[in-house]
Order: C-alpha cells, then sequence, then structure tokens
C-alpha cells in the first residue's frame, strides 16, 4: 500500500508512539435541527456535517429548520441556544405564564396551554421592514430566510416557515401548503375560482366545484365519486356518479340508474319510488335502446302488480314476454326447459283459474307443447268434462279440440252418463266438413243436424235431420 | 514441544515483508542490527505500538516502505518456535554514511496508523446509535481504513447514542467509544487486532519461580511499578500482571500500561504497571 500525503502529514504528528494533538478538540458547534422524534430527541445537522446526529438534552425548546448551538461533550450532544427562537427576558416570561395560565381554561390540556403560551412568548418579537421583494414581519430583524415570516406585495401575501410556504394569497387562490416545499406537490388545499381543492402527498384527493363534491382516486386523476346536483329529463335531480361510468340519479319522479357511453348518459334502470303518470312504485330496467327488458310494476292491462320479463324489449306477447300477475301462481316449483312442465305442480288438478289463463297465454305463442289431448289431460290433471268444459279461448266461447288435422286421430268427446251436452253441436266445420269421419255428428246449418255415415271425399254420405225430415246425403251436399 | 520462555533458549530474528493482500510473508528483509518495540496503553497513545529499527549494509539501497513482521526464532533443546513478535508499517526515518558503511534507522508505525490520517477524520457530529453493538460497530470502522485484520472478541449494546468529539478520527473515534465502556483493544505479534473487554485475569505471575527472569530492579512512580523482565507470551498493554513479590513491591494485580522490547538474545521487556 502506499501512504497519502494527507496521511503523510498525520504521521509527522506520531512522536514516540504518541499522536500530538494537531489542535486543540473543538466542543462548540452550530446547526439546523432536521427533526425532532415523538420522545422528543432532536436531531441536529452540524454545519459542515452530513450526519444527523441526536442531541441527548435541549435547553432550548427547538423544532425543524431552526438553527440552534451545542456543545459536544463525553459522548453527547447538547443543544444550549436557539438563534431562530432566543429565549424571552422575565417579563415576557411571565406574560407568557399569565397566558398561559388564561389559556389553560379553554384549552384541552395543561400542554396546549404551554404550547400556546409560548407561542404569545416568542411572538412578541417581532421586526416589520421591507426591500425589494415587499414587506417582511420576522422574528429576527432583517432575515426572512428563517422562522416563521410574512411575506407581503402586490403580488400576493405569503404566510412562510423559513423560506417555505405555508399559506399563499394570490389573485388567483388562496393555498395551503405543507411547509417542505413551495412546488405543486407541496399544496395541501386550494381555494380558486375553479373550486375547492384538498390534497393528500401531492395529489387531488376532493375537489368541490359548481357541478358538486367529487373524490379521486390515490393518482390524483380517477374521479371515484361525485355527489351533484343537475337537469335529468327535465327535472332537478341529485346525482351520485361511481367511477365516471355509473350514475344513480334521483328527483321528484323516481330514480334511474344510468350508464355513460359514447359520451353520454343513457338509462339502464328506473325505480319509480314516487307516483306518477300510470306508473306506481316501479322498477324497469332498460337495454341500450330503452326498450324494458324487465319490468316490476302494474301490468299493462291495469289488472295489478306483476312482473313483466321480455328478453326482446318489444313487449308483445309473440316476442317472448312473460308476464307474472297476480293470477300467476307459482308455489315452490316451477321447472323451465325449452317448455312448461306442469307434472309436479301442485294441485294441479284444482287450479282451474290457472288454466283458464295459462292455456290463453301459451296457445297464441305456439310455446304449449303436448303430444295430443290424451297428454294434455294426464299433464293437466283433468279427469272429468266439468274440468274440460273451463278451458275456453280469448276470443270465444267455442270448445276447440284438435288433434293437429289427421281426423284419424280425432279425439273422442265422451259425455258421462247423467250429464246434458248443452249448445256443442254449434261447431260449424266449412272447407274441410268433407274431411269428417264415419259417424260424425255436426250442424249442417241453422236448421240441419247430420250424421256423416260414410267417409269424407266425394263418396261421403250423410244422415241429416232437417225442418224437412230425415235426409240422406251423397258427396258434395250443401 | 513448544519452547518454554522462563528457561533459558537460544534466539535469532528475521524481518519480512508482509503482503497487505494476504497479510502474510512475501520477502525478508537483510541486514538488521537492533529492533525496539514500543507499546503503549495509555490514553494519549492510540496507535498502541511503534518500532525502531536499525539496518546496515546495502539492504537498503532497494528498500521500499511497506508491512514487516518482526519474528523471533526460539530454540530450546531440540525445539524451535518462532515467535512473531510485531508487524508494523517500516519507512526510512534517517540514514547515514561512515567510511562507505551505510547505517539506516528505520521507523515503525502500528497497523493501525492508518485509522488515524487526516482523511479519516469522521464528519462532525457522528455517532454511534443506540441500540447497536458497539465492539462490532468499531471493528466495522476500523476495517474500513487499516489493512490488519480486526476482530471483535464479543460485543455490547449502546445503552444510548454516543457522539465523538468533533474532529475525531477513526483511531479517536473508537478509543473514546471503547474507554468509555471499559473496552480496549490489543495488536498481537502477527498485527491482528482485537477488540475485548479490559482484562480482568492476569496472564502471567511475577513470583519467586519467574525472579530468575525478572532484573532485581523495580521503580515507583506516582503508584505505577516499572520493572525489566524476560519475554513472556500474550503480555500487552492492557493485559493483567500478578505481582507475587511483595519485597520488591510487586504485590497483587496490575494492569500493564507500556512495554519496550528489546531484541537481542532473546527478549528484554520493560514493562510499566499500575494496581488495579
Amino acid at each position: 500500500m502506499s501512504i497519502s500525503m494527507d496521511a503523510a502529514n498525520a504521521l509527522e504528528r506520531v512522536i514516540d508512539g504518541k499522536i500530538a494533538k494537531a489542535a486543540p478538540k473543538r466542543t462548540a458547534a452550530e446547526g439546523v435541527v432536521t427533526r425532532v422524534d415523538a420522545d422528543g430527541t432532536a436531531y441536529v445537522r452540524l454545519d459542515g456535517s452530513d450526519v444527523d446526529t441526536p442531541a441527548a438534552r435541549t435547553a432550548a425548546k427547538v423544532k425543524p429548520g431552526q438553527r440552534v448551538s451545542g456543545t459536544v461533550r463525553d459522548g453527547e450532544l447538547v443543544i444550549d441556544g436557539n438563534y431562530s427562537a432566543p429565549a424571552t427576558d422575565d417579563t415576557t416570561a411571565n406574560a407568557a405564564i399569565a397566558s398561559a395560565k388564561k389559556a389553560a381554561k379553554s384549552a384541552k390540556s395543561a400542554q396546549d396551554a404551554a404550547d400556546e403560551a409560548q407561542k404569545v412568548a416568542d411572538a412578541t418579537n417581532q421586526h416589520f421592514w421591507h426591500d425589494g421583494n415587499g414587506v417582511h414581519v420576522t422574528e429576527a430583524e432583517g432575515d426572512a430566510t428563517t422562522e416563521h415570516n410574512i411575506l407581503m406585495n402586490s403580488l400576493g401575501i405569503l404566510l412562510r416557515k423559513a423560506l417555505y410556504n405555508l399559506v399563499s394569497i394570490t389573485a388567483s387562490a388562496v393555498a395551503f401548503f405543507d411547509g417542505s416545499g413551495n412546488t405543486a406537490e407541496h399544496i395541501t388545499a386550494q381555494f380558486g375560482g375553479d373550486g375547492t381543492k384538498l390534497y393528500a402527498d401531492g395529489a387531488l384527493r376532493h375537489k368541490t366545484d359548481v357541478d358538486g363534491s367529487h373524490y379521486y382516486a390515490g393518482d390524483g386523476a380517477t374521479k371515484v365519486l361525485s355527489v351533484g346536483a343537475g337537469k335529468r329529463y327535465g327535472r332537478d335531480s341529485a346525482l351520485l356518479t361511481f367511477l365516471g361510468e355509473t350514475m344513480l340519479n334521483t328527483d321528484d319522479a323516481g330514480m334511474t340508474i344510468e350508464t355513460y357511453a359514447s359520451g353520454s348518459w343513457s338509462n339502464r334502470t328506473t325505480i319509480d319510488l314516487l307516483a306518477y303518470g300510470t306508473n306506481f312504485n316501479s322498477a324497469v330496467t332498460v337495454d341500450s335502446a330503452g326498450r324494458i327488458i324487465l319490468a316490476v310494476d302494474r301490468l299493462s292491462d291495469n289488472t295489478g302488480p306483476g312482473i313483466t320479463i321480455d328478453g326482446t324489449g318489444l313487449q308483445t306477447d309473440f316476442h317472448g314476454r312473460a308476464i307474472f300477475g297476480d293470477e300467476a301462481r307459482f308455489n315452490d316449483k316451477v321447472t323451465m326447459v325449452s317448455y312448461l312442465d306442469f307434472s309436479s305442480m301442485p294441485n294441479a288438478s284444482t287450479s282451474t283459474d290457472f288454466f283458464a289463463t295459462g292455456i290463453q297465454a301459451f296457445e297464441n305463442g305456439g310455446r304449449l307443447r303436448y303430444k295430443g289431448l290424451a297428454d294434455m289431460k294426464s299433464w293437466l290433471g283433468i279427469t272429468g268434462i266439468d274440468s274440460l268444459v273451463k278451458v275456453v279461448s280469448a276470443t270465444s266461447s267455442e270448445i276447440s279440440i284438435s288433434a293437429g288435422g289427421n281426423h284419424t286421430y280425432a279425439p273422442t268427446l265422451t259425455i258421462p252418463s247423467g250429464y246434458t251436452l248443452v249448445g256443442a253441436l254449434g261447431a260449424k266445420f266449412t272447407a274441410n266438413n268433407a274431411n269428417l269421419s264415419s259417424g260424425a255428428l255436426y250442424k249442417y246449418s241453422d236448421n240441419q243436424i247430420a250424421v256423416n255415415v260414410v267417409n269424407h271425399g266425394s263418396s261421403a254420405r250423410s244422415v241429416a235431420v232437417t225442418t224437412y225430415g230425415l235426409c240422406v246425403r251423397t258427396a258434395f251436399v250443401g | 514441544m513448544a519452547v518454554d520462555f522462563a528457561q533459558g533458549y537460544a534466539s535469532s530474528w528475521r524481518v519480512e515483508r508482509i503482503d497487505p493482500r494476504t497479510w502474510g510473508p512475501c520477502g525478508r528483509l537483510g541486514g538488521v542490527e537492533t529492533i525496539e518495540i514500543d507499546r503503549d496503553g495509555t490514553d494519549d497513545a492510540p496507535l498502541l505500538e511503534t518500532a525502531s529499527l536499525t539496518v546496515s549494509g546495502a539492504a537498503m539501497d532497494a528498500f521500499e516502505p511497506g508491512w514487516f513482521r518482526i519474528t523471533m526464532e526460539a530454540v530450546q533443546g531440540g525445539s524451535s518456535e518462532a515467535v512473531p513478535i510485531a508487524t508494523v508499517w517500516l519507512e526510512s526515518e534517517s540514514g547515514r554514511y561512515d567510511k562507505g558503511y551505510r547505517e539506516d534507522t528505520l521507523r515503525g508505525l502500528s497497523v493501525l496508523h492508518q485509522a488515524a490520517a487526516d482523511d479519516a477524520v469522521l464528519p462532525d457530529g457522528s455517532f454511534v446509535p443506540k441500540g447497536a453493538d458497539g465492539a462490532s460497530w468499531c471493528a466495522d470502522l476500523l476495517a474500513g481504513h487499516i489493512d490488519a485484520p480486526i476482530t471483535a472478541q464479543g460485543g455490547f449494546e449502546m445503552p444510548r447514542s454516543y457522539v465523538f468529539d468533533l474532529g475525531s478520527n477513526v483511531l479517536e473515534a473508537v478509543w473514546q467509544l471503547l474507554r468509555a465502556y471499559g473496552w480496549c483493544m490489543q495488536a498481537d505479534g502477527r498485527g491482528e487486532v482485537s477488540i475485548l473487554p479490559l482484562p480482568t485475569e492476569p496472564v502471567i505471575a511475577l513470583d519467586r519461580t519467574g525472579a530468575a527472569t525478572m532484573l532485581p530492579e523495580v521503580s515507583y512512580s506516582d503508584g505505577t511499578r516499572s520493572y525489566t523482565r524476560e519475554y513472556a507470551p500474550n503480555v500487552h498493554p492492557f493485559s493483567i500482571v500478578r505481582g507475587m513479590m511483595p519485597e520488591r513491591g510487586l504485590d497483587g494485580l496490575y494492569r500493564v500500561r507500556t512495554q519496550k522490547l528489546t531484541c537481542t538474545h532473546g527478549v528484554t521487556v520493560q514493562e510499566e504497571v499500575a494496581p488495579l
């Protein structure tokens, strides 16, 4: 290895194994308080050093940023003076004590009172002066670079901690700073023409403006929640907006839940908690075209509250519409696959009201799937003619029994003994009368009853009872 | 069989150059005439050790300063033992020619001297934080400034932060901390530094058995005792010796303050001790 010149110089001080004292050791030092821990330990950066040294004791109350004097001895740094906040004389101290006693009455704790008293005591040493920057109010005469001070000029007023703004009042805004810097990230609150803004860690977190009150995510840009007032559908509304994508709009007509897309808000769900127009306490979900796909409201025929499900939103019976009104009585089990299965419907055989409207609903849409009347009767549990009579169409009082047009499998209407078939012969057939099976009883005209005795087609034969007597007819009767 | 230094033995000397990277020998210095080593554990002697050598002949013609280890080769009966006495940084202090005969005086600095250089001055306010291991902290700090190996024998937790005197260099700072907490440093013959608590147990006894190795003169000054004895291993400043010759004023435990080792036929140790 080699020894540097500095090292060589140091070696010159080595005499007989001892190191001569190059210079008397210093004990006094000055520096700036960099921080004060919760336990009261103050750290001082001594002049010319890059070390924050803990002070074992402080003979003067200190705060970060204050310039202090100290002594290093016996392994300890003791702060024994504060240039930024020199000790007060007895007069001001006494006044401070008096202030402390007075303040203690309203302060929550004795410590609060002492702190306030100290501030009163410190504030007695003030200087009012000016320079090219403006008018200064400082604790140290001619020094606006330490301690708390005020700078005023034609551009504004600054309340500062040393050179760092605490409050700035300018033409555009009143801003509060965190006291550790003057750039935008040190602003904690700002009151300006565009609203009131609150910041945390340099990011905008809350803003109040004419549109309402807005809360932002940690990035300072994403608007998480907005609460405001506005106009929707021509009415005054209270608006609650989430992440700028979903809005809850409430007005005197009810509530809508809307989504934002393509530059505008669109209604998705309407909840009318208040009665207006023809709707009463309704909840409606609409699709992107505004068509109602789910409604819980009064039914369109005004028969009472109900639920309407319509995947198409076209609101017609031919487009998959299901209506559950006060006549729908699904108890604990309805299984829907591609058709309705009533096999497990409890008390089906006696639910005559359901059959009356249920058949009506299904027959038009062709949604009721069955293999024939026998299956139909089996599923429906029809065991007596009385039940069957109640199955009527919505537009006609006629009974319609069909086997899909194939007369070969035409069903038989059986009248149990003791029952009378009334008006059943009013059934009218027209073009297909030639297709009647042999033995079919039918009404030929208002004053004729006929019995078909030969099969259909040109060879058909029938016997008719008319006002003229008993007739036997061949094909192409009429 | 090891040499019993309390008995008579023959000795020879060698001074070897030490490679700072391996801390082992890498050459030899010839022409060494005399060797004196001063060891000092008093407050104003942070280096612990210095040496003075005289070298004659042409050995100095190609001399370059560096680390050197002074080793005694002791022979007793059929046994021999290489005993490192000191490892120091040697540099030329002065020289003279007398009728064509060259003689140089070399100054030896202890392994700690690098920590006392001007570039080893600590920033004002430097401190050891509360809760730190003071011994390890010292060892780590020194290791960054000296070539010699250093070991902390144990450790102690700092009960509070310790701020060094303003303007202290590394060596001064280490001594401040060690002395404040009852610790010390010792450098052995290989130049290896140990950080250890102040010893409390004696390493040798100055008794009648050993009296044969003691020169009879014991002087007094401010409570300290000064005497001359023959070499014994593992006795350094801060070590404890037990005096068992009340008739010579040595009775009880004493701590070694200074030693002056003269390397001729064997080693003569002039020692100053203070009672505990």
